[in-house]
């Protein structure tokens, strides 16, 4: 490999949901006013010896998750609604509230439906026309303060917060737990 | 223990424990009544193990009444401590009812469907053991495994039993997090005067009680130590009920 400069190009963003979902396939969300920023969170936990005092002689590791933000400019206010219905557990409409305490992966693997259940996580997709670089974002929903829906004469430039976490259906996951479960990867989905 | 071996130093890090549990009763196989094993469930923070070493003081009165001039070993028991978050409630109960005697059967609401009777408990002063081998129809021990996938030092505990308080079951809107504390003591049969017939120790002769090799017996009669009672151990929880020391 040799150094250059990094220009992913145009992104587009696609969003994908469960299949009874309205995105259940890959679905244009939109293109965004500027870059979209890409923050994985690492969490280390040191280990602390005596003898080393406040110093950290090891250290434990995990990528904790991701928040992935943009400001949309020029986008698909109907698959907005739905990504936002989905973020909130699959609520009927967006500002309808779901039952206290409901989950997002219910047990579920990605895009499944079953047992009268969903898992409403959403595939976050970013293309990388120039530098063939794309990014997948497995498990992802609006998080923290999800949106800012600015309104007015001017064309509205939608900020949303996406939080991507390593999501498994089943947390034992046959024994290894969290190791080789994705966070993203740069695949697009189909 | 025997030094010629290498031992090095180094931070422990179980890795993921996954608590499972075997026993008979609830927890067996309700057409063949042979025990069995079943995943309890992952824990929220780690599972907490609080070995509880007794000892008594030995006095004379050349050294007065404040130091003591031997001390005498009065066995052990440990609890294990966990709060589960990820778990089969079904299990739970089962081990909720083996730990309170209760009875197998939904015998005092014979229309309900429920297999389970956790909350009916058995009659005051029931025996836990009742004189049974460990996972025979009867023994209502739990026997306990925790796995160490990382550290692959995994802890059994053989006869262990749910206490309480605290017992701890939240239920609400957040995710329920079972709170358990489970006691486990060196449980054996009483001496045996003829041979046992069923069990694991069935047709070896007279043998005193006898459970993974207590007393110094292995499964086939033979010696292995010259005595202990044993709490803990450090092999897998297996499906195999004669398989002993995993």
């Amino acid at each position: 490999m040799s150094r250059d400069y990094f220009i992913n190009g145009e992104c587009m963003v696609y969003v994908k949901g469960n299949s009874s979902s309205s995105i259940s396939t890959l679905t244009e969300l939109g293109l965004s006013m500027d870059q979209v920023q890409i923050k994985p969170n690492f969490r280390h936990k040191p280990i602390k010896v005596d003898n080393w005092w406040e110093c950290e002689p090891e250290v434990q590791v995990q990528m904790q998750n991701v928040m992935i933000s943009m400001t949309l400019v020029h986008f698909d206010p109907a698959v907005l609604d739905v990504v936002i219905q989905e973020s909130m557990g699959g609520v009927a409409a967006p500002g309808v509230m779901p039952r206290a305490g409901t989950r997002l992966g219910n047990g579920l693997a990605r895009f499944a439906v079953g047992g009268g259940k969903a898992n409403h996580f959403i595939g976050l997709n970013l293309t990388s026309p120039v530098a063939s670089k794309p990014w997948r974002f497995y498990h992802c929903y609006l998080a923290d303060s999800p949106y800012n829906y600015p309104i007015g004469v001017e064309r509205s430039p939608v900020t949303l917060n996406f939080k991507a976490i390593p999501y498994a259906p089943d947390p034992w996951n046959g024994g290894s737990g969290l190791a080789g479960v994705v966070i993203y990867d740069h695949t697009l989905d189909s | 223990m025997a030094f010629d071996q290498q031992f090095f130093r180094d931070f422990v890090i179980n890795g993921e424990c996954m608590v499972y549990v075997r026993g008979n009763g609830a927890l067996g196989s309700s057409t063949t009544g042979d025990p069995q094993k079943h995943e309890l469930g992952l824990t929220a923070d780690g599972v907490q193990i609080y070995p509880q070493l007794y000892h008594d003081p030995v006095h004379t009165s050349q050294h007065g009444d404040k130091v003591q001039v031997e001390t005498r070993w009065k066995l052990a028991s440990c609890e294990v401590h966990m709060k589960l978050v990820h778990f089969n409630r079904d299990v739970l109960r089962a081990c909720i009812q083996e730990s309170t005697a209760a009875p197998l059967n939904t015998i005092n609401d014979p229309d309900s469907t429920d297999i389970f009777t956790d909350g009916w408990v058995g009659p005051a002063g029931s025996f836990l053991g009742g004189g049974k081998q460990l996972w025979e129809s009867g023994c209502h021990y739990v026997s306990v495994g925790v796995t160490s996938p990382v550290d692959n030092f995994p802890w059994r505990f053989p006869a262990s039993y749910l206490m309480g308080p605290p017992l701890l079951y939240p239920i609400g809107t957040e995710s329920t997090v079972a709170e358990l504390r489970w006691k486990v003591i060196p449980y054996q049969v009483p001496y045996q005067a003829n041979q046992p017939t069923t069990g694991p120790f069935s047709g070896q002769g007279r043998v005193r009680g006898e459970l993974f090799g207590v007393n110094g017996y292995n499964r086939n009669g033979e010696l292995l130590l010259g005595s202990g009672y044993l709490v803990w151990d450090h092999y897998t929880l297996t499906d195999d009920p004669e398989v002993i020391g995993g």
